[in-house]
């Protein structure tokens, strides 16, 4: 059951002086089960994307398919789809609106009509999934400390059990340790409800290390599709597409291009660190 | 739909109007308001829209703009028309449905007044929000207001409030949209339900609304004292507002309108004739 992009095109304020055409054409299809890592440069169209993926935008031209079917067909088929498919926004610390954390988590699934022992339930889970204290979830939100906020966001969506969780940059802004601890809970909440996630970074590092899949974009359009051995490994499409690789893939093929004994198609730390330590033992 | 707010939009543009004084365009707004309640006989309505066919011309503003511009008072429109249709009860009998009556003062009345008020939101527009940046206008308001320091009124500190006011509308319009979609994702449903339904929809956006319009506030304010922003004592300005010719022109021109629409005005009631 994938969710595709067939043929979108986006235009911002058509038909005024401020007309901008932020997709252009873009033909996308996230598959299930997967991670996939949705990259591009400033302005490529990435959260336009992302805003037509559960119904917010409705695109110019195109359709967005999910399971076959198109999410704009009606009014109610396009409410749906915001259960279906959960947008984390960018900076969604700033959303939060309920007087207590655990009641803002809980306010998509009350939307969802579930019942109230259900609500708990997910309330709960999903609270535990981004690591929220139980003490935490009694505080109203604006105590809570910036990147505490960003998980209370990220479960408000989560809580709805969505088929594909899609996160525009869930890490901007956070220190190391944060990042890393959001996006491997994200990993881990996509293995144990065996949903599909979507994430949006421009951390060539992080998309390196968690993603299954990776599509670029460039100016509205779709730019490279691959595995990210695939995508990495073509370092010169990805400068051109206004990115580049890993910082890590970037020593190794200078290392490379020196001669020394080491592969050019290395992404992450742990894997260039095994393959240097296996070249100290010959040394 | 947030984003088709178009009334008070700059939209930038390098015409005469666009050039012209801000103080100077102040001046005319408001002679041309004047022109447009003194008018009163079809002939001056149908040179003032002339006019206002003339401005949107020069500036090179899109009439599609203009029109859209027309939308958020479609209802003031169509609801003073409909009262002055139903309330007239001189000239001759038309039609006659149950407790309405409509004559034909009633209809004449009603088309004058969805003239006037069209008119007047499209030169007013035309001059001042669609051709002068909220800068220059606050400038403009400033210099207006200037005589006022000398009975010991901050003129400054009222402008500058104007113009951070007027710099964030469209920060606000899109935060606020940001925000909106950001609660829909989350399954708010702000177009159906009853009236209360869709009141509650709101606070969702009113409330991290408010409390992110606080902080940008606290963070403006910082910021502004960290440059050492001090008020307006001893301030200078990098452009200081110059009336120029072309100004003095425009500034003839207006009085001129004004002058044709009092004429005309004392034409058709004094001398009956039938314009
Ligand atoms: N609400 C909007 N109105 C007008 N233009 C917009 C709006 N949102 C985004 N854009 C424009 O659309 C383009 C794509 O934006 P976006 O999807 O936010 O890119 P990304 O998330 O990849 O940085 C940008 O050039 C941006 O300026
Ligand atoms: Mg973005």
């Amino acid at each position: 059951m994938p969710l595709s992009l067939e043929n979108v095109s986006y235009i911002y304020g058509e038909r005024t002086p401020f007309e901008h055409r932020a997709l252009n054409d873009l033909n996308l299809t996230f598959k299930d089960g997967m991670i996939t890592g949705l990259m591009g440069h400033t302005g490529s169209g990435k959260s336009t994307a992302a805003q037509m993926l559960n119904g917010l935008l409705c695109p110019t031209k195109g359709r967005v398919l999910l399971d076959g079917c198109d999410i704009n067909e009606s009014k109610k088929s396009r409410y749906e789809a915001k259960f279906k498919v959960g947008l984390v926004f960018q900076y969604p610390e700033y959303q939060l609106f309920k007087e207590s954390v655990w009641e803002d988590i809980a306010y998509g699934p009350r939307n969802m009509k579930l019942s109230e022992d259900e609500v708990k339930k997910r309330v709960n889970e999903a609270a535990e999934f981004v690591g929220l204290t139980r003490q935490m979830l009694g505080k109203s939100p604006f105590e809570l400390s910036g990147g505490q906020k960003r998980r209370a966001a990220i479960a408000g969506i989560i809580a709805m059990k969505p088929r594909f969780l899609v996160l525009d940059e869930p890490a901007a802004g956070l220190d190391p340790a944060g990042r890393d601890d959001i996006l491997s809970q994200i990993c881990q909440y996509k293995n144990s409800e065996n949903s599909s996630v979507i994430i949006i970074s421009h951390s060539m590092e992080d998309m390196a290390k968690y993603c299954d899949e990776i599509a670029v974009m460039d100016d509205g359009a779709l730019c490279m599709y691959g595995t990210p051995d695939d995508v990495f490994s073509q370092s010169k499409r990805l400068k051109n597409a206004g990115l580049n690789v890993p910082q890590i893939t970037e020593l190794m093929e200078k290392l490379y291009n020196c001669g020394i004994d080491v592969s050019a198609n290395v992404y992450t730390v742990e894997d260039a660190a095994e393959q240097l330590i296996k070249l100290y033992g010959k040394v | 739909m947030i984003n088709d707010i178009t009334l008070g939009q700059y939209f930038p543009g390098d015409s005469v109007i666009h050039r012209a004084d801000p103080r100077m365009k102040l001046i005319i707004a408001f002679i041309m308001i004047g022109a447009v309640f003194a008018a009163s006989s079809l002939i001056s309505f149908a040179f003032l829209a002339l006019v206002v066919v003339l401005l949107i011309f020069i500036s090179k503003i899109s009439p599609l703009v203009v029109l859209k511009g027309m939308k958020p008072v479609l209802f003031i429109l169509f609801f003073t028309a409909f009262i002055q249709v139903f309330l007239t009860r001189t000239g001759t009998l038309i039609a006659e449905w149950w407790i309405f009556k409509i004559y034909s003062d009633g209809l004449m009345m009603a088309f004058k007044m969805m003239c006037r008020i069209a008119l007047l939101v499209a030169s007013t527009s035309l001059l001042l929000s669609y051709t002068t940046s909220p800068i220059a206008l606050t400038d403009g308001i400033e210099g207006l207001l200037s005589p006022l320091k000398k009975l010991g009124l901050n003129t400054h500190d009222f402008a500058m409030m104007m113009s951070i006011a007027m710099r964030f509308i469209p920060t606000i319009i899109e935060e606020t949209d940001k925000i909106m979609s950001a609660q829909k994702a989350r399954g708010t449903d702000f177009s159906s339900g009853g009236l209360i339904k869709r009141a509650k929809a709101m606070i969702p956006i009113f409330v991290p609304l408010l409390a992110s319009e606080i902080r940008r506030a606290d963070e403006l304010s910082c910021a502004m004292i960290c440059r050492c922003y001090r008020g307006g004592e001893g301030r200078t300005k990098l452009k200081e507002l110059k009336i120029t010719s072309n100004d003095v022109i425009l500034l003839l021109v207006c009085i001129g309108i004004l002058a044709l629409v009092i004429t005309a005005n004392i034409l058709t009631t004094h001398f009956g004739l039938p314009i």
